[in-house]
């Protein structure tokens, strides 16, 4: 698992750190049921506060990507398909970073998905 | 393999097999022929003095000196056959070679020494011959070195890894777990038998494989950190013993192929002439090039990654000293 953060970046450091797992389970670099290094180790690693590492795996723990346990430490899902769910949110990330770079407002982001959404024809896999 | 590498192979296994089969050939066929005239109890153990101390049956003799050559002539013939064209596969057939002259000479020895004896406790053995077996097995070892040229150099599987483009102020760590299943099982294996032997019978027989596998199975989960502060590879469970090395003694990085049996001799930490190595199977591994001439060997996946963040970070260092 490979991290990289940029403390001058305007993009939160927990926020960055869970770019990079998400990023990994997205291109199969961390495969399910691989445990992520404990916080308190990433913490060390990168200089940064052990909270902040903490903040971006429960914010991973939310999207599904991961599981987190007392003892057993942080594991990514073992469920089918967490690739393609981590490339998803990683798309939905990207999506709203570009809608924030153009100034649009949140109101206006999710009406165009929402447009989006009712024109696009439902296909249900068999 | 090409056909060169082959005969390399199959050379290094002749001169090991070799030494163990006249060895064999030897006890055997002198035991057999002086079988008559041997006692009935044969004196196979001496003392300092030289005096008998340890007697065994003929038979049961026989027995344990043939079978304790040909296995270990297997065994030998074996490693050298797995290690195939690495580097530890020339160790492997010289210390095979001096293994069966070292044993087979004092096994022919107590043959000798028993024929047309009545009384096998009056059997002498001067305690020179031990000076004259080991100095025997040692030139045979030497020989053997000597016979099984280095062979062709397999092909370079040495990785290069180009390294990471780190920005000014960007924090970067790479980290991953190895489990080794190898080293786990035969740990609790151990510690379990440790375990029963303690609780169910003497305690003194249990405390050392419970030591011994309580001191492994931390060792069979291994982390790998690469950041900042250079290479750091520990137990997963305790924090020490760890290796470490700093990103200033670090000169290069690359990802490459081992073999545990043929270029470190096993498993573990492995200590070879310039080379330690944290050896948990074979296959991919970090390879670390420092300061001092020395080369760390850690068997990790996705060590393309780890080499070129350690590549990059120690680029970073340098340029920043």
């Amino acid at each position: 698992m490979l991290f990289r953060v940029l403390p001058s970046s305007p993009v939160p450091l927990g926020e960055q750190i869970a770019a990079c797992v998400r990023g990994a389970i997205a291109n199969g670099t961390a495969a399910p049921g691989e445990r992520l290094p404990p916080a308190r180790e990433v913490a060390e690693s990168l200089g940064v506060n052990v909270h902040t590492v903490l903040r971006g795996y429960q914010r991973l723990r939310d999207e599904g990507l991961i599981e987190l346990r007392r003892g057993r430490g942080a594991v990514i899902t073992a469920a089918p398909g967490i690739a393609d769910q981590a490339r998803l949110t990683e798309a939905v990330h990207g999506l709203v970073t570009q809608a924030r770079e153009f100034g649009l407002t949140d109101q206006e982001l999710l009406s165009m998905v929402h447009d989006c959404l009712s024109s696009a024809p439902v296909t249900r896999s068999p | 393999m090409t056909r060169k590498g082959v005969m390399t192979v199959i050379r290094r296994c002749t001169l090991t097999a070799v030494p163990f089969g006249v060895a064999t050939a030897a006890y055997v066929g002198i035991f057999l022929a002086s079988y008559d005239r041997l006692p009935g109890r044969i004196a196979t153990h001496f003392s300092g003095d030289g005096g008998a101390d340890g007697f065994t049956s003929r038979t049961a003799a026989l027995w344990f000196g043939s079978g304790l050559l040909v296995g270990l002539g297997l065994l030998f013939t074996v490693l050298t056959l797995v290690s195939k064209e690495s580097r530890g596969a020339r160790l492997t057939a010289a210390i095979g070679a001096g293994t069966a002259v070292t044993l087979g000479y004092p096994l022919v020895l107590t043959v000798l020494v028993n024929t047309d004896v009545q009384d096998p406790t009056e059997v002498q053995l001067p305690m020179w011959h031990m000076a004259v077996l080991l100095l025997a097995g040692l030139a045979t070892g030497a020989l053997t070195w000597w016979l099984t040229s280095g062979g062709p150099r397999s092909a370079s599987t040495r990785r290069l890894s180009p390294a990471l483009l780190l920005t000014e102020g960007e924090a970067a760590a790479w980290s991953r777990t190895i489990i080794s299943r190898a080293l786990l099982f035969p740990a609790s294996v151990v510690t379990l038998c440790g375990l029963f032997a303690v609780a169910f019978g003497p305690w003194q027989a249990g405390l050392l494989p419970l030591v011994l596998g309580l001191t492994c199975a931390p060792f069979a989960g291994v982390r790998v950190t690469v950041d900042r502060r250079g290479l750091t590879v520990a137990s997963t469970v305790l924090p020490r013993p760890r290796l470490a090395l700093p990103l200033g003694s670090i000169v290069r990085a690359s990802s490459i192929q081992v073999n545990a049996m043929g270029d470190f001799g096993g498993w573990g930490y492995r200590i070879r002439p310039n080379r330690r190595g944290v050896v948990l199977r074979s296959g991919e591994a970090l390879s670390v090039r420092t300061a001092g001439g020395r080369e760390y060997v850690v068997t990790v996946d996705d060590s393309t990654t780890a080499a070129a963040l350690l590549n990059g970070l120690v680029n970073r260092h340098v340029a920043g000293a």
